[in-house]
């Protein structure tokens, strides 16, 4: 069922991956984002050196569910730990130390947490990583020299062929009407 | 000084005029509340004298007295936690919340009020109850108990009157100070006030902290003057933070179900209103959790005896309430980014938590009451816990009141504040 | 020079409309570097000279890409070599036993453990700068903010050292981990010191991961940079004159490879936020339990002047206090011994840090005082022996004095505006700060020990060479970590700073017409 999509390619037969245009300020990407989301486009993205403030709403993208998964990784940690300690501890191996039950919580609780937090962590940066699909060291758009730019002061738009209302004239006017300079094909896939 | 706000940081704060219809008088001027304070009146009236009618029924005096301290208590926490967080919000000249520190300045100025409330008890103790809740101030451990005895320096009655009036004049200080700043820059729009305000929140909390530490030393621990507690102070402290925040939302809700406050304090507003429900609710359960875990892990007869008592006969039901209720069930409600920023589900996190925090108070002052006068075992939670109900009530009633006379005779927010651009513009972006 | 605005200027430059040198703006009279504005109605600029992005990156970047100033091999070197010199020590130890600690009583342990804790604590201050002044939205710390990391993950790595080579058979430190084996033996789940272990370990991967992300974008704009150079001119410097090998190649590679490909997307960037502030919420109670943890080594005993409640948060704010003292000590020579460093660490972050410092040695002051009231207030005749007759007045009487003169009266100094905002100053009290902090924890362990309950464990505390050795040499590795941090990593979260300047936020109107747009995004109308 998958939807048939145009595949465009350049003069030399190499793919194009997308258009991207260069933006003087934050307000002026902040603007064009803005009109980009509202005509539609789905496969899109704003590069700038650091994140921009409210960039996210500008660009209709939703909020992440990242927080999500890492609650409820940290509370299978939590709980892990406390299972752990209380068979170690309390059933598989007891001691009578201090005149202390064999398996009360109190003396669980620090380690509970500290493999609640650890696996949080962990998860957090895998999350992040994951979701973003990185590592990735090759990509189309770090071919271009100018895209480089984007982590010293450059930002920058760009929209992908992979979208369904991508068309390389209308798009790139698009981009040139929102103000959008050195306007550029990105090659590769 | 136009050049430094040019080429300063983006809060560069100047007074936009689109921000002048958000300062008109019926969005940041409340003018009702009549039914509301005959509400609090009945509330109080009832309240306060179901308490007192108790102290001569089936319950007894020191039932009623001891219901009634635990109310004033949690009160008066409340209050201080207004002025906990006025005092940090200016020391951290904070920019988001200038919307939301009036009503804490409001809350503020009551904690000298409680106090006096929360004095009537032990002043009665002392002078004519022979110290039925405070055993130290009862003839018998004064002439008999060696570890009393040690600490008769402090634990005295002229001491601790002077050390009462010592929060009083604290308190006092501190909140017409803060509070005065704050109503004067309302009218002369004097923005070095600000200035002046966190140069008093600098000495004043640290005069705040000990205050609040020795206070509570005096009015809770001292019941038992056997035991004690380095974190006492902190423990307490934990609460009016905790007490104090929910109590915010208690007044920000309604008021802008009543229609202020449009613009001024959105959902972005109550987003870290939210964050801090939450910080407290976890501070809570760290303070009262290293506190308890020291004890119950060292096992020191003295100490351990407080916890014991508390353990057994019914309250183990409470202390196990207020792990979940003062922890997990909060903790794990304001993890949802979505009760953070809606406004009724706030509210009711709210009232669970003033909830809770007056089942602390509970927990921690009405074991005093036993079975048999002082050395018994203490009187079950559940026996004629209408009395603690009804003086919660009742002193929920008598600060209602006074919240809704404070809250009709200012603005509702620090209408002139220099940084107010800031909190009007506040908005979480991640 | 320009006549034109700062912030036009600043614009004019990012618009690609004009280049060159840098503007100077005529400082405010009474505001120092420019940044202490009393004014409440104007908050201070947090980067100085009026720098573009651009500028940021030069900066940071140079850091790492240029050659450092002559001052470097030679503190360097010599760290380096007092480094080695402590690792000899622990050879020494690891080889001869702990006997080498004069350990024939129980007080002889007391150093180790002390310098465990001074190195902890002082590991609490990045966590703290970069998890809970994110969480209170202060943006001043995005100047210090990496670099308080790295301290913390070095100082970590310092504190580790010591329960690591005290466990006696270090042979056996997997003994620590509840690892299967074929005694069919577990840990003692109920002993602090398994705690701590736990703790530490969290505490010290939860900070690099924090430390790492953080460092991703840097990473990639030193990787694009090299990059970039590379694609200009591919005969850039060699690593050694004989290699066939360009150092940019090098930095693209290994930077690259530790960027994992980060490509500033800003779809990528919401996620990246999110997962930071996810990273930043866990990593604030982290820090308070970890020192919490360790606070319970001592405060769940029964010996006097260990068991008392208030540990927990008063080793937590002792931690803080600390760790503001070694990021002040690092970063005020920092700041006068690379380039354009004043820019970006102005005098108002030194003056907040000092403020802070003024905070959390107030808050150990009323801990002490607490410990001292209640330990007459409890009645309890072993802890008022302690505090009255050992602490304040015992053979260890001139260790207590140090500790409160350091740690309580010092700080006062901070009350006075031109104490706060003086480097020279705050880096004297620092010094202060640090070696009372070093004394709190020897006065806990040492006085506490040395008249315990029975009078037959009543001795002194005599450190041996071995001792000193492994102190001084810890201090050593510290500094070699962190000379190594300033010379091949980004000093500074730069696009943190980045987000932070007045050109970065949407909003932004430089007053020159051209620009257009309207107000978006506002809040509540």
């Amino acid at each position: 069922m998958a939807k048939q999509r145009k595949v465009y390619v350049t003069e030399g037969g190499e793919p194009v991956y997308g258009v991207i245009a260069e933006f003087a300020t934050p307000a002026d990407v902040y603007h064009a984002a803005e009109k980009i989301r509202d005509a539609g486009y789905s496969q899109w993205d704003v590069y700038a050196p650091f994140p921009i403030h409210g960039i996210d709403e500008a660009m209709g993208q939703k909020r992440t569910k990242l927080p999500l998964v890492c609650a409820c990784v940290g509370l299978t940690g939590a709980g892990l730990g406390f299972l752990m300690q209380y068979w170690m501890s309390g059933v598989d191996y007891q001691l009578v130390v201090q005149g202390k039950p064999y398996g009360p919580w109190e003396p669980f609780v620090p380690i509970t947490f500290e493999l609640g937090i650890l696996f949080t962590a962990f998860s957090t940066l895998i999350c992040m990583l994951a979701m973003n699909g990185l590592p990735r060291h090759n990509h189309p758009l770090l071919k271009k020299e100018r895209f480089l730019g984007c982590s010293d002061d450059t930002l920058a738009i760009c929209i992908e062929s992979a979208d369904d209302k991508f068309d390389p004239d209308q798009t790139r006017a698009m981009l040139e009407k929102l103000g959008g300079r050195n306007i550029d094909l990105v090659e590769g896939d | 000084m136009s050049s430094i706000a040019s080429h300063g940081h983006d809060a560069v704060l100047h007074n936009d005029q689109s921000h002048e219809h958000l300062l008109r008088d019926s969005n940041v001027r409340y003018t009702g509340g009549g039914s509301l304070s005959t509400l609090f009146l009945v509330m109080a009236v009832l309240g306060l004298g179901a308490t007192i009618a108790s102290a001569f029924m089936y319950t007894g005096k020191l039932h009623a007295i001891a219901s009634f301290q635990m109310a004033a208590m949690g009160c008066l926490a409340m209050c201080l936690g207004g002025m906990f967080f006025t005092l940090v919000m200016h020391l951290m000249a904070a920019g988001w919340s200038i919307t939301l520190r009036r009503q804490f300045e409001n809350l503020m100025v009551f904690a000298p009020v409680m106090l006096i409330v929360a004095s009537i008890v032990p002043l009665y103790d002392l002078f004519i109850g022979n110290g039925s809740l405070y055993l130290w101030m009862n003839d018998k451990y004064r002439a008999d108990s060696i570890v009393l005895q040690k600490k008769i320096d402090f634990l005295n009655p002229s001491f601790f009157c002077v050390r009462l009036m010592l929060y009083f004049f604290i308190w006092t200080v501190i909140a017409w100070k803060l509070s005065g700043y704050s109503r004067r820059q309302d009218e002369t729009g004097d923005k070095w006030l600000s200035n002046k305000a966190r140069f008093t929140s600098a000495w004043g909390m640290l005069a705040f902290a000990l205050s609040t530490a020795f206070a509570s030393f005096d009015l809770l621990m001292s019941m038992d003057f056997r035991f004690f507690s380095t974190m006492w102070g902190v423990y307490y402290f934990a609460s009016t933070a905790f007490s104090g925040v929910a109590a915010l939302v208690l007044i920000i809700v309604p008021l802008r179900r009543a229609g202020k406050l449009e613009g001024l304090v959105t959902s972005e507003h109550l987003h870290d209103v939210g964050k801090l429900m939450f910080t407290f609710t976890v501070f809570w359960a760290y303070i009262a959790f290293s506190q308890y875990f020291l004890i119950w892990y060292s096992n020191v007869p003295e100490e351990t005896v407080w916890y014991l008592v508390r353990k057994r006969d019914g309250w183990q039901f409470v202390f196990f309430l207020l792990a979940i209720g003062h922890f997990i069930v909060p903790f794990l409600i304001l993890l949802f980014r979505g009760v953070k920023r809606s406004p009724t589900a706030l509210a009711i996190v709210a009232i669970w938590m003033l909830f809770i925090h007056f089942t602390d108070m509970f927990f921690i002052v009405r074991p005093m009451v036993t079975t048999r006068f002082a050395e018994g075992t203490p009187l079950s939670p559940a026996a004629g816990i209408w009395v603690d109900l009804a003086a919660v009530f009742g002193m929920l009633g008598l600060l209602g009141l006074l919240l809704v006379w404070r809250v009709r005779s200012s603005p509702l927010i620090p209408l002139r504040d220099p940084r107010l651009p800031e909190a009007i513009e506040h908005k979480n972006y991640v | 020079m320009t006549t034109l605005h700062p912030d036009e200027s600043a614009a004019r430059r990012l618009a690609g409309l004009a280049t060159g040198e840098l503007p100077t703006y005529p400082v405010p009279p009474g505001t120092g570097d420019g940044s202490l504005v009393d004014d409440p109605a104007v908050r201070a600029p947090l980067v100085l000279n009026n720098r573009s992005f651009h500028d940021i990156t030069e900066i940071v970047c140079g850091y790492a890409e240029k050659p450092p100033g002559k001052w470097w091999l030679p503190l360097f070197g010599l760290s380096f070599t007092i480094a080695q010199i402590g690792t000899l020590f622990i050879i020494y130890l690891i080889i001869t036993g702990i006997g080498a600690w004069g350990m024939n009583n129980q007080v002889d342990w007391a150093w180790d453990i002390t310098n465990f804790v001074f190195w902890i604590g002082i590991g609490h201050a990045g966590t703290l700068i970069s998890a809970i002044l994110c969480l209170l939205k202060q943006k001043w710390r995005t100047a210090v903010n990496r670099s308080a990391e790295a301290m913390t993950i070095f100082a970590v790595i310092c504190a580790a050292t010591f329960p690591g080579i005290h466990i006696g058979r270090q042979w056996m430190a997997w003994f620590l981990f509840p690892i299967p084996n074929s005694n069919a033996i577990w840990p003692n789940f109920k002993s602090p010191l398994l705690w701590d272990v736990f703790a530490v370990s969290t505490y010290g991967t939860v900070s690099f991961l924090f430390w790492y992300m953080g460092m991703i974008p840097d990473f990639a704009t030193l990787r694009d940079r090299a990059d970039l150079r590379l694609r200009r001119n591919a005969e850039g410097p060699r690593v050694l004159p004989f290699l066939a090998l360009r150092t940019d190649a090098v930095r693209a590679y290994v930077y690259g490879f530790l960027a994992l490909g980060w490509r500033f997307s800003s779809r990528h960037w919401h996620r990246y936020e999110v997962a930071y502030l996810v990273l930043a919420g866990i990593s604030t109670p982290l820090v308070l339990s970890v020192h919490s943890i360790v606070s319970f080594d001592f405060a769940t005993s029964i010996l006097p002047g260990w068991h008392t409640t208030i540990f927990p948060p008063y080793f937590v704010a002792g931690a803080i206090f600390g760790g503001f003292a070694m990021v002040l000590l690092l970063l005020i020579p920092a700041r006068e011994l690379f380039p354009n460093m004043k820019d970006l660490i102005t005098l108002r972050h030194i003056e907040n840090m000092a403020k802070i410092i003024l905070a959390t040695g107030m808050i150990v002051g009323f801990a002490y005082s607490m410990e001292f009231f209640i330990a007459w207030y409890s009645g309890n005749e072993y802890e008022s022996f302690l505090f009255t007759h050992v602490r304040a007045q015992g053979p260890y009487a001139w260790a207590y004095w140090t500790m409160i003169f350091c740690n309580v009266v010092t700080p006062q100094v901070f009350w006075l505006k031109f104490c706060r905002q003086s480097p020279m100053i705050v880096f004297i009290v620092s010094i202060f700060v640090t070696i009372g902090m070093w004394f709190e924890r020897f006065v806990i362990i040492v006085t506490s020990l040395h008249r315990a309950f029975l009078p037959a464990e009543w001795s002194m505390f005599w450190p041996t060479a071995v001792d000193i050795g492994i102190f001084v040499g810890s201090c050593g590795i510290f500094l070699t970590l962190f000379l190594l941090f300033l010379r091949f990593l980004p000093v500074f979260a730069m696009a943190e700073v980045k987000a932070v300047l007045p050109q970065a936020s949407p909003h932004h109107h430089p007053p020159h017409p051209g620009t257009g747009g309207h107000e978006h995004g506002k809040d509540g109308h």
